[in-house]
Parts: C-alpha cells; sequence; structure tokens
C-alpha cells in the first residue's frame, strides 16, 4: 500500500519538476537552435514601460497595417495564433506578411508565430490594423536597476532567436546599439 | 499493529474509556490489556522525538540561511542554478513532508504542511522559472501548470489542503483565461468534473466540492457576460441574480435528492439562491430606473445550453427525489421550486414591485432555509441562515432610516437592534443545537 503510493508521490513530484524543466528548457531550445532576429522596439508612455522589474517592450512589428503588408485570412479573432513572416533588414527584420497558416518563407526570411491582440477593421488612415504578441514582450531586471534605462528613453533594440517552431526568445537587448549585462 | 495516523488523543481517551468498559462487564482487564497493548501510548519513543526535533529545528535554520543566501544574491546566480535552488525547495518540501507523514509516521500533521508547502513552491517555481528566462507567454497557463501539477499529489496523498490550492488555483486559470481571451474555456468544466470532482469525493471534502460547484458557476457566468449582444441596457445585474437563483435552486434539488453531501448541497445551494433574491431587493439606479431584464433565452446560445442543462439536471433530480417517496418530499421540493419560480417572474416585474416581491422572497426564503436546517439537523445552513437574516435586516435599516433619523439615534437604535437580535438569534440557536445532542451533522 505505502510502496504504491509512494510511487504515485513520486509519480507527481517528477511530473512537476519535469513541468518546471520543460519551461525552461523550450526557451533554452529555441535560444541554442533558434535564428538571431534584430528587432526595434516602438516608443513606449514612459510611465507604462516599467511594470514592477521588467521592461515591457513594445516591438515595431506588434501592430501591423493592413495596406502596407498582406494578411491571408483577415480578419483575426482576439487569442488567435497567427503567422508573421520577418525578413531580414539591416539592422532590423521587418514584417513581410502576416497569414493564419504557417507561410513558405524564402532564405532570408523567417516566419514566427504570433498570438492576437486585437484586431480593428478601421485603424491608422482608416486601414485594418492587427495587435500581436509574440511572448518576447517582457525582460525581467534585477531590482532598482530599471529607472536608469527608462531615465535613458534611448533606442532599445532586441535580438530574438526564433526557432524551426516560430516560437522567439529574447536573445539580447540593446540601448543604442550597445548590449546592456545585469552582472 | 498501530495505526500512525491516529490522533495524539486517542490513547489517553482509549485508556480511560476501556477502563469503562471493564468496569461496566462489557470486557475483561486481560481483553483491555491486549487492546491497549496495540497502541502503544505517545512518549514510548520520546528521546527519539525530541531528537527529531532538534534536527526539524536545524534543517529549517539551514533552510532560512540557504533562503537567505540564494534572496541576497539572486541576480547574479546563473539561471541553472537558480533553477537547481528552485528544484531542491520543490523536492526538497515534498520529500520531507512524505517521510514525516508516511514513512516514519510520526508527524503526519508537520508532514502534511510540508507537502502542502512544495505545491506552493511548485507554483511560485512556475512564476520563477518564467522570470528567469524572460517568458512572457500566455499567463494564465501558469495557474493550469500549477492546478495541474498539484491534483497528482491529491491523488497519492489524499491532502485535502492540496485540494483545496489546487481547486482554487484553477478557479483564479479559468477566470484570467476567460477573462484575457474572451473564450469559453471548455477544458475547465472538463477538468472540474473528470478530476477535481471525483478527487473531492475521494477524500470525502466537502468543501472541495462546492468549491467545484461554485467554480462551475463562475465558468458559466463569465461565458455568459462577456459574450452578451442584446442592447437592453446593462442586464449584467439581473443575469447574475436569476443564474444565481436557477442554480442555487438546482444545487439545492441535488442536495434533496441526497445527489451529493447534503451538508454542503444546502448550503451552497440556498446561499447562492439567497444572494440571487438579495440582488434583486436593489433598486440598481445607478443603472438606470427603466432598463429592461432581459428574458430567459435573451442570452447567448451558451447561456441557453447552460440553461438546458441546468434545468435537465433539475428535472432529474426531482425525479430521484419523487421516486425516493416520504412524506415531507412536496414540502422539501417545494424548497427547492421557490428560487426557480422566482427566477422565471423576475422578468414580469416593474422595478418597485420587483424589489417588494423580493424582498418577501428573501424573508421567506431565509425562513424556510433555517426551517430546513432545523428540520434536517444542519448546523451549516442554520448559521448561514441566521447570518443571511442579519444581513438582510441591516440592509433595509440602513435603507429606511439612514436618511430618516439623526444619525446619533440611527446608530443607537441600530446597536440595540443588533445587540438584541443577535442575543435572540444566538439563544435559539443554541437551543436548537442543545436538542440536536451537541452540533447536529457536522462533520
Amino acid at each position: 500500500m505505502t510502496s504504491k503510493r509512494g510511487l504515485l508521490f513520486a509519480a507527481a513530484v517528477v511530473l512537476q519538476v519535469l513541468l518546471l524543466l520543460g519551461m525552461g528548457a523550450r526557451h533554452t531550445y529555441t535560444l541554442q537552435t533558434g535564428r538571431a532576429v534584430r528587432l526595434e522596439t516602438a516608443p513606449v508612455d514612459p510611465w507604462e514601460i516599467f511594470r514592477g522589474q521588467y521592461v515591457a517592450l513594445n516591438y515595431k512589428i506588434s501592430q501591423i497595417q493592413g495596406g502596407e503588408v498582406p494578411m491571408i485570412g483577415a480578419p483575426y479573432q482576439r487569442g488567435q495564433r497567427i503567422w508573421v513572416t520577418l525578413r531580414e533588414g539591416d539592422p532590423y527584420w521587418v514584417a513581410t506578411g502576416v497569414a493564419d497558416q504557417r507561410p513558405d518563407t524564402a532564405a532570408n526570411e523567417v516566419a514566427m508565430q504570433a498570438t492576437v491582440q486585437y484586431w480593428m477593421d478601421s485603424g491608422i488612415e482608416g486601414r485594418p490594423q492587427v495587435n500581436l504578441r509574440y511572448g518576447i514582450e517582457q525582460f525581467f531586471v534585477p531590482e532598482g536597476e530599471g529607472p536608469p534605462l527608462e531615465q535613458q528613453r534611448l533606442r532599445i533594440s532586441v535580438e530574438a532567436a526564433v526557432d524551426r517552431f516560430g516560437r522567439a526568445a529574447i536573445k539580447r537587448v540593446f540601448v543604442d546599439d550597445k548590449e546592456i549585462q545585469w552582472r | 499493529m498501530v495505526d500512525k495516523d491516529l490522533p495524539r488523543e486517542w490513547s489517553p481517551l482509549l485508556q480511560s474509556e476501556s477502563d469503562r468498559w471493564v468496569r461496566a462487564g462489557l470486557i475483561t482487564a486481560e481483553q483491555r490489556a491486549a487492546i491497549l497493548k496495540l497502541y502503544p501510548a505517545p512518549g514510548a519513543g520520546g528521546r527519539e522525538r525530541t531528537i527529531l526535533i532538534f534536527t526539524l529545528l536545524g534543517s529549517l535554520l539551514v533552510g532560512a540561511g540557504v533562503i537567505l543566501f540564494f534572496a541576497a544574491n539572486w541576480p547574479v546566480l546563473p539561471a541553472f542554478v537558480k533553477v537547481g535552488a528552485i528544484l531542491a525547495a520543490v523536492v526538497g518540501a515534498y520529500g520531507s513532508g512524505y517521510y514525516l507523514q508516511y514513512v516514519r509516521g510520526s508527524y503526519p500533521g508537520l508532514g502534511h504542511a510540508l507537502i502542502f508547502l512544495g505545491s506552493l513552491f511548485y507554483g511560485a517555481g512556475i512564476w520563477l522559472v518564467a522570470q528567469i528566462f524572460h517568458l512572457d507567454t500566455h499567463f494564465p497557463a501558469g495557474f493550469l501548470y500549477w492546478g495541474l501539477g498539484v491534483l497528482p499529489v491529491v491523488a497519492a496523498t489524499r491532502s485535502i489542503w492540496v485540494l483545496y490550492l489546487g481547486t482554487f488555483v484553477l478557479g483564479v486559470w479559468t477566470v484570467s483565461e476567460q477573462s484575457y481571451t474572451l473564450t469559453y474555456n471548455w477544458f475547465f468544466p472538463v477538468l472540474m468534473v473528470g478530476a477535481v470532482a471525483p478527487l473531492a469525493r475521494w477524500v470525502k471534502s466537502a468543501l472541495a466540492e462546492a468549491g467545484v460547484l461554485f467554480g462551475l458557476f463562475v465558468w458559466f457566468m463569465i461565458g455568459v457576460l462577456s459574450h452578451l449582444t442584446n442592447s437592453s441596457g446593462n442586464p449584467e445585474p439581473f443575469m447574475v441574480a436569476r443564474m444565481l437563483l436557477l442554480f442555487g435552486g438546482a444545487v439545492l434539488t441535488a442536495g434533496l435528492a441526497r445527489l451529493g453531501d447534503e451538508r454542503t448541497y444546502f448550503g451552497l445551494g440556498g446561499a447562492m439562491a439567497l444572494a440571487g433574491a438579495y440582488m434583486l431587493t436593489f433598486r440598481w439606479g445607478f443603472l438606470g430606473d427603466d432598463m429592461r431584464i432581459p428574458s430567459l433565452t435573451a442570452g447567448t446560445a451558451f447561456h441557453n445550453a447552460g440553461l438546458a442543462v441546468l434545468v435537465g439536471g433539475m428535472v432529474a433530480a426531482a425525479v430521484v427525489l419523487w421516486r425516493r417517496g416520504g412524506a415531507e418530499r412536496i414540502g422539501l421540493a417545494a424548497t427547492a421550486a421557490a428560487p426557480v419560480l422566482a427566477a422565471l417572474s423576475l422578468q414580469f416585474l416593474e422595478t418597485v414591485p420587483r424589489m417588494v416581491t423580493f424582498n418577501l422572497l428573501l424573508f421567506a426564503g431565509t425562513v424556510g432555509w433555517i426551517a430546513l436546517g432545523i428540520r434536517r439537523r444542519n448546523q451549516l445552513v442554520v448559521n448561514l441562515g441566521l447570518a443571511a437574516f442579519v444581513v438582510h435586516t441591516l440592509t433595509r435599516y440602513f435603507d429606511l432610516f439612514f436618511n430618516a433619523m439623526s444619525k446619533s439615534l440611527f446608530f443607537v437604535v441600530g446597536g440595540i437592534l443588533l445587540l438584541g437580535g443577535g442575543w435572540l438569534l444566538e439563544r435559539n440557536r443554541r437551543r436548537w443545537m442543545g436538542e440536536w445532542g451537541g452540533g447536529g451533522d457536522d462533520k
């Protein structure tokens, strides 16, 4: 009886450990195998940029306008998982297409998964607009180290890794093209 | 064979009671000695226990030191060390808890507490790992992983605390998931009905079962309110109140049909129905007096499907109740039917008649609920009923007299009423409890 309970208990604990390790492993896999893309962040309200101990990042590719970029399968629903094609640029990668299915990509492109935040039929200048999240919108910083970055309010860019499943992870953060290190 | 889960009071109680049995001639002194031999008095391993206490204290001190070290150096530690520290905390708490509760068996309470602590560490670990790796994925998923992770621990240890935690965390998950994505989150009812409810029945936790029922209600209401498509003003208070009445009626019916723990189902069902009636005693003037009460089927297909399931469940429970027979079945069925009829009548009432009707219904329902509790010797229902009566009386006292009396007189009279009323209610409550021989069917 006890051994059966012990086995079940051990299995439960192992499941939890695997879940925790899995979270880190998935991220590490993306960082190790993913293709590096440099992304430009968009200006954000300075009162919004820091919430607690993380930097809230808003990318240029977080809002995509219809007309500028072809949108296959639009309009999209809130929470829908879609794909954004990024093309290599100098220095920043730019969005060249949005689709509800995984698109084919050229050698200088990657396809990145995104979740629809909201869809507007009539956004800026009356064009449709989709707002997206890529899962790389937060960067945790040591307590008390955020304000100096906020005060700088300079050009912040991010080097992200995009793996073959289209998942992204933050690799490095740059302020005015200088990588920031917190340790 | 000694059962190590026996409470400490067991041994002295057995000693005194078995002595009484010998004196009463029920058992012989030899038989008493043989029985007592099976249950050695605690303290036999006293020295060993003292050593264990010192060991535990030492472990706690070392643990506190390690935690402080990690906290002070957290930003500069490499990711793998941080993850290792989290895993060590989780496995350490679980391992020591299991050892104390089941392997050694000498400190089941402390062991249980450590297992619960392990479940908390695991939940904290999810957020810490997300922080370490800058994960910004779908945040409600963290609660889902937490809930899913701790349910197997309940299956292994029958821990009621961990079950409470899992039920609560999964509730937080569906609230955040549904609010964030505006989806119906169908996995939640599947998980509640398929996993949490059976676990609650298995560990005999009436509170967890009530949590499941309430969680399903919250899930349903968020699904309804986040997909409202009609344009009849702000119908939310009325839809919530009406669904509270219907859901409460359904739970009461299930309790009457003894499809679940009667104490829980009477308590939860009555409380929800009365809460619904209480909401309808207000004017809701800030939303506009002329707002229309939506018809019963004015919601989305999801709302109407939920309603159909609710009515179907009630009819099934009523059939079970009817077949069970008994002289009191009609009166009991009326207790369950009252909130349903109240919910159905809602849309035909204008503001003032509605307020008057539901004040009367609330009063009658509270009295009926307390009567049901007395009849079935259900202490929880009696206590909740008395509390509902006090809340209702206080609300109306404030409504009617706050502006009509001078403030000093208002509070003095209110205080005297409270003291006098409280004394009367408590005296009656004690009389009922006394008649039941101490506490009714409380578990």
